[in-house]
């Protein structure tokens, strides 16, 4: 398995901005950096299934943070993927009520960063609410707001892909499956409260 | 619908500038669709996550397929020629010679002002307990006592424990090390690793290295602490790997001597 070394973290960050380069990227990171992060888990009480879910969280986290500019640089990938692990396995430590296992881990250095890390993190676990609710709702609908909202193509690229007669019943369509996700979210009036004040933490 | 309609076309910049206006005027003044805008905001994101997620599962499943989990990361070994051509090898000699000398005054000053006291202070890390600001954990009086750098109460502290948990162990090495107590800390760390191996777990074993091995350039025991130091150097994937430098190991080297 070989690792790109002339791949620049200036490179990969322009990457994962768009859907396009996200594979490149993640793919880089694992190569150069999953060992290390695994060794974290294992460890601290964790397995190697642990590691595997964990790290993808971590990618996904990552990538997210880079888009919403809460990553700017003030350390290496390599450390704020490390502390972004640390801190993300903290938490699954707490939620599984191993307080004990938790306190074994210590830290080297409490970076600046972590505050963020850490505030993104609980609105991570709010949002999955809502990500699950996504998922309760059909194929269609999951699949054209995925293309518009996630892959940001026009209506017309996506009526390409999705067949509906023009581009005006895909539209409206799309208005139906908006409408029927943000009823769900209604449904469960703690998810909004809760995902609202985890987002007002994170700004 | 429609208002879901309006809220779409507000976020996808579809509305003209009097329509945007007009929307704007109309969320200020009303709690309802200006809760409907935040849901649909967030019905956005978790849509970019989902996506996203698979995203990341496949490069995760085509990764693992190939991984090695036991297989140490080798570097690719670069073959250069023996004889570089001859004219280059003559310009070749005279840089490598006047490199030599100003490496032999560096070398020469540094090996003087040389000594085991600065290395411990240059490679010494503050050792924190993880905090948990956004949730409230609870912290132990032993962690808030480690957290003020209060070190004879931690160890008076854990002492006083009949059974000593292996983070009980590290912490009283680590209270030691802070204090300069290095013999003590020694003891702590020996102990760490006894009870480690008698429950088979790895608890500290990375930082436990690191931090040893400074215990043993406090107490002057430079060869012993160089061998920590290579271990960790040799090893890519260990916590302290990027803590410790070819420098660091000729410092040592240069000490052992």
């Amino acid at each position: 398995m070989t690792v790109n070394s002339d791949y620049t973290d200036q490179q990969l960050l322009a990457d994962v901005q768009h859907p396009r380069g996200v594979n490149q990227a993640v793919t880089y990171l694992y190569k150069s950096h999953y060992r290390l992060l695994e060794r974290y888990i294992l460890n601290n009480s964790g397995n190697s299934t642990d590691a595997q879910d964990l790290i993808q969280e971590v990618m996904v986290s990552f990538v997210e943070m880079v888009r919403e500019g809460k990553y700017r640089g003030e350390a290496s990938v390599k450390s704020f993927l490390y502390t972004l692990t640390r801190n993300l396995w903290i938490t699954e430590l707490r939620k599984r009520g191993a307080e004990a296992k938790r306190n074994e881990i210590y830290e080297t250095n409490r970076e600046q960063w972590d505050d963020d890390i850490n505030a993104f993190i609980s609105y991570k676990e709010a949002q999955k609410t809502i990500t699950a609710l996504f998922e309760k709702l059909g194929e269609k609908c999951r699949k054209i707001l995925t293309l518009f909202y996630y892959e940001d193509l026009s209506m017309k690229e996506i009526l390409v892909q999705t067949h509906y007669e023009n581009e005006q019943v895909l539209r409206n369509r799309k208005y139906k499956c908006l409408k029927e996700m943000t009823d769900l979210v209604h449904r469960n009036s703690t998810t909004f409260e809760h995902v609202k004040s985890a987002l007002e933490r994170l700004k | 619908m429609e208002t879901t309609q309006n809220i779409d076309r507000y976020l996808n910049q579809e509305m003209s500038a009097t329509e945007r206006e007009n929307f704007e005027l109309e969320l200020n003044q009303n709690a309802v669709l200006q809760r409907e805008l935040d849901t649909v905001r967030m019905i956005k994101k978790a849509v970019q996550t989902t996506a996203l997620r698979a995203q990341v599962k496949q490069v995760h499943e085509a990764f693992i397929k190939d991984y090695e989990p036991e297989k140490v990361l080798e570097q690719e070994a670069k073959i250069r020629p023996l004889y570089p051509q001859r004219g280059r090898m003559y310009r070749g000699i005279s840089v490598a010679a006047a490199v030599v000398a100003i490496l032999v005054f560096v070398g020469g000053y540094q090996y003087a002002s040389l000594n085991g006291e600065t290395l411990y202070q240059d490679k010494f890390l503050p050792y924190k307990l993880p905090t948990m600001r956004s949730q409230n954990v609870k912290e132990s009086a032993l962690d808030s006592l480690y957290a003020t750098g209060n070190f004879a109460a931690v160890i008076t502290q854990i002492q006083s424990k009949k059974i000593k948990q292996p983070q009980d162990l590290f912490l009283l090495a680590m209270a030691h090390l802070n204090q300069k107590q290095f013999t003590q800390a020694l003891v702590q760390f020996e102990a760490l690793k006894t009870a480690n191996a008698q429950r088979g777990v790895k608890y500290f074993e990375a930082e436990a290295d690191y931090y040893e091995a400074l215990a043993l350039v406090g107490e002057k025991r430079y060869e012993e602490a160089l061998d920590i130091f290579e271990k960790i150097y040799d090893d890519p994937t260990h916590l302290f790997h990027a803590n410790v430098s070819q420098w660091d190991l000729w410092q040592l080297r240069m000490l052992s001597w």
